[in-house]
């Protein structure tokens, strides 16, 4: 599962850090999560979204679209 | 702020243990010495400081997270967990096993006291690797 969670962490210039703090968890996961190398659990997919200002479906890519 | 609290008590509840386990280590490694003069008493010896240099190393990197405001444990690090620790339970099954056999077969002079610290120490030891492995290799 693809996401783009690098792409709006540059847009509101946030760091790893920083953006692990928001969602609660370890600067490790979110640096596995944009290496496409961990799929969270809704939960964290949602606290990440949340902390990046969009949605679920915006951030990730669940490869469904045709 | 809760959660900050239970994590720094974690945290030390973790370093005591840590303490005390290298320190038991020490002190079984220095009597066994002392009173058999085998060289099994070193060996012992080495395996604690190899315990505590990977373990200050561990508490360095708790400590630092702690400090930073990030959680000790998300959900990874407790997914990485169970899959270490259910790793470490089917290969130390096994280990357990090919120590019993290896024991009789090749007479490898054991006392059968130390088989169960010697089985869990190795299980110790595969739940380390594969926790290291699982840290790294993803999903």
């Amino acid at each position: 599962m693809k996401n783009r969670i690098k792409e709006f962490r540059a847009r509101y210039d946030l760091t790893q850090e920083e953006l692990a703090k928001k969602a609660g968890v370890r600067r490790e996961t979110i640096v596995f999560l944009e290496q496409n190398k961990y799929n969270p659990s809704l939960n964290l997919a949602h606290e990440v979204a949340k902390a990046l200002k969009t949605t679920i479906d915006e951030l990730f890519d669940f490869g469904d679209k045709k | 702020m809760e959660n900050k609290r239970n994590d720094k008590r974690a945290f030390l509840i973790t370093a005591v243990l840590f303490g005390l386990l290298t320190l038991t280590i020490i002190i079984l490694a220095a009597s066994d010495y002392s009173n058999t003069h085998k060289k099994e008493g070193i060996v012992v010896f080495f395996v604690a400081i190899i315990l505590a240099v990977f373990g200050i190393k561990v508490l360095r990197d708790k400590y630092e997270s702690l400090k930073r405001g990030e959680p000790l444990k998300d959900e990874r690090s407790r997914k990485i967990e169970t899959k270490a620790s259910a790793v470490a339970f089917l290969i130390g099954i096994y280990w357990l096993l090919a120590l019993g056999f290896a024991i009789d077969e090749f007479k490898l002079g054991v006392p059968a006291s130390s088989v169960p610290n010697v089985g869990i120490a190795g299980m110790a030891v595969i739940f380390g690797l594969a926790y290291w492995y699982f840290s790294r290799k993803g999903e």
